[in-house]
């Protein structure tokens, strides 16, 4: 094994991988960092101390704008679309599990939404609400806007996903004689859950920090993406690191439970 | 090895009670792609009959059984199972299927759930047994089939023989009128061959009506009570298998026996 020489190649790769690395979590560690500077810090190294300061600063009232309740908008709207793009996901997987008429067309017509810009289709959303006379807001026009974004991945996904799974369980299933929603309850939805708890992750981190489609038609509140953008306008204190710090960690939190959860669900699938 | 209810009748003395319980008239069938697949095939099979199907690869014998449970829509003809027509996207095809079990060739067991809910899971959904209940006839199900210490195991971390074992269990908890087995060793390595046909031989002799795809000509030749023979979707023969395997008839036939038997 010593005498194993690696490829020329190889370093090449793994210096790739390294610069990878390095401008993906470097820039997150310094933000990290800054956000713990002293009370006398600023935006830039050096540190100037150590406290908890800033974090503790992005909870106190209006001091950086208005955190809290963005984020509380951020989380409602990306539970929401999660939820809807599991369900309509795995309903339009099931469909097209079988060739029907017109399954290309609305293949296309779901995924061509991922090719216009997404200033276009926030654009364009808040046309239509003025149109029919309703008020733009994040639960409204915003969760359109999310919809157009994650439907589409989604449906892609699942596609996969079924392409993947063996009907013969199915058939096992029908043979003994269940119906098909029982066949779905205890044979399909057991079997693609993980795969369904990955999607809604998708749905949710998409929505989490959707920018463009929803810059035009989130009404009088902002989501934290926009709170956060308008903050990197007037906010010149570590506050703003502090609340990056802060989201970075609660996505990080999430990711963990979601692959607790994946595991947790597929842990008796042994094949 | 194994013990089912002892045969109520035998199969091989003339005072068998011909109750048709598969009558198939006719059957044609066209696959999606308009290939011809089934061309006419009729076939009556009684209770307590043990009927093997035999022919050449693609000659249309898993489509022939997989019609009998309405797994495979067929487009002419008519076929019954115990009286009752079996008809495409017919509602209450479930509560046929219930009648009829089938064993697939690559087991297609649950792998989410163990071994015991495997064969748990059809009769407290579907035939309203409480669960102790369908534990205990799964357990001993399982006992039958020579399994009962892997209830709790899951079907990946058993052998390929065990795992058809488990299936054979899995139908058979449904209390089936016919059983039907869709090459049942072809995926089994060689030493777990046996294993699978001794199990399938003791439910035979129990007096379960059973349909069978599988080349085993030694099984065929004890078990089967009949045989019948396809090739490209027409029915050639239908004959005993003293008469199928020592005296063929048809041209067909002989040249399939050739390629065999070597
Ligand atoms: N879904 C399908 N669409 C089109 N043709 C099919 C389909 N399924 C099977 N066929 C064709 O129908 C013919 C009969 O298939 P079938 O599986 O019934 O044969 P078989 O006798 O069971 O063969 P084997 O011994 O290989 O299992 C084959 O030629 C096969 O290619
Ligand atoms: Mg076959």
């Amino acid at each position: 094994m010593d005498k194993y020489k690696r490829s020329l190649s190889y370093y090449f790769l793994a210096a790739f991988f390294g610069l990878f690395v390095l401008f993906l979590y470097g820039p997150m560690l310094s933000m990290f960092l800054l956000s713990l500077q002293g009370t006398k810090g600023t935006l830039t190294f050096p540190m100037r101390g150590f406290s908890f300061y800033w974090l503790q600063s992005v909870f106190a009232e209006q001091r950086v704008g208005n955190f809290v309740e963005a984020f509380g908008r951020s989380f409602s709207l990306a539970i929401i679309i999660a939820l809807i793009t599991v369900v309509f996901s795995v309903l339009a997987g099931l469909a097209f599990r079988k060739q029907f008429k017109g399954s290309s067309a609305i293949f296309y017509l779901t995924i061509s939404s991922l090719i216009v810009p997404s200033i276009l289709v926030s654009l364009g959303i808040g046309i239509l609400f003025s149109l029919i006379n309703l008020p733009v807001q994040w639960f409204s026009s915003a969760l359109a806007g999310h919809l157009t974004w994650t439907l589409p991945f989604a449906f892609l996904i699942m596609l996969g996903i079924f392409g993947r799974f063996n009907p013969a369980y199915e058939e096992a299933a029908r043979d003994l004689g269940a119906s098909e929603t029982t066949t779905f309850w205890e044979v399909i939805f057991p079997l693609i859950a993980a795969s369904v708890v990955g999607v809604a992750l998708l749905g949710f981190t998409l929505s989490y920090d959707e920018f463009t489609r929803t810059s035009l038609i989130s009404g009088a509140t902002n989501t934290l993406p926009l709170e956060i953008f308008g903050m990197t306008t007037n906010v010149t204190s570590p506050a703003l690191y502090a609340l990056g710090t802060l989201t970075t960690i609660f996505s990080f939190a999430l990711i963990g439970v979601t692959l607790f959860t994946i595991q947790f669900l597929s842990r008796r699938q042994i094949k | 090895m194994t013990n089912f209810q002892p045969r109520s009748h035998s199969s091989n003395t003339a005072i068998l009670e011909t109750k048709p319980i598969i009558v198939a008239r006719d059957v044609e069938k066209w696959y999606d792609n308009g290939f011809h697949v089934l061309k006419g095939v009729s076939s009556t099979i009684n209770q307590g009959e043990v009927v093997v199907l035999m022919g050449p690869s693609g000659s249309g014998k898993s489509t022939f059984i997989r019609t009998f449970n309405g797994l495979e829509p067929y487009q002419k003809g008519r076929i019954e199972i115990d009286g009752t027509l079996i008809a495409h996207n017919q509602k209450g095809i479930e509560l046929l299927r219930r009648e009829v079990g089938m064993v697939f060739q690559q087991f297609n067991l649950f792998p989410h759930l163990t071994v015991l809910k495997n064969i748990t899971l059809g009769p407290t959904h579907l035939r309203g047994l409480s669960k102790p209940q369908a534990k205990a006839n799964a357990m001993q199900l399982l006992a039958k089939v020579g399994i009962a210490h892997q209830a709790n195991k899951y079907p990946g971390q058993l052998s390929g023989g065990q795992q058809q074992r488990v299936a054979i269990a899995r139908a058979l908890a449904m209390q089936p009128k016919v059983m039907l087995f869709d090459e049942p060793t072809s995926a089994l390595d060689p030493e777990m061959v046996r294993e699978v046909l001794d199990v399938m031989r003791s439910l035979a002799e129990s007096g379960m009506t059973m349909v069978c795809v599988t080349h085993e000509v030694g099984f065929a030749r004890e078990v089967a009570d009949r045989i019948i023979f396809l090739a490209d979707g027409t029915l050639v023969a239908d004959t005993t298998p003293d008469e199928f395997f020592n005296n063929p008839k048809e041209e067909r036939l002989q040249k399939f026996l050739a390629q065999i038997l070597h």
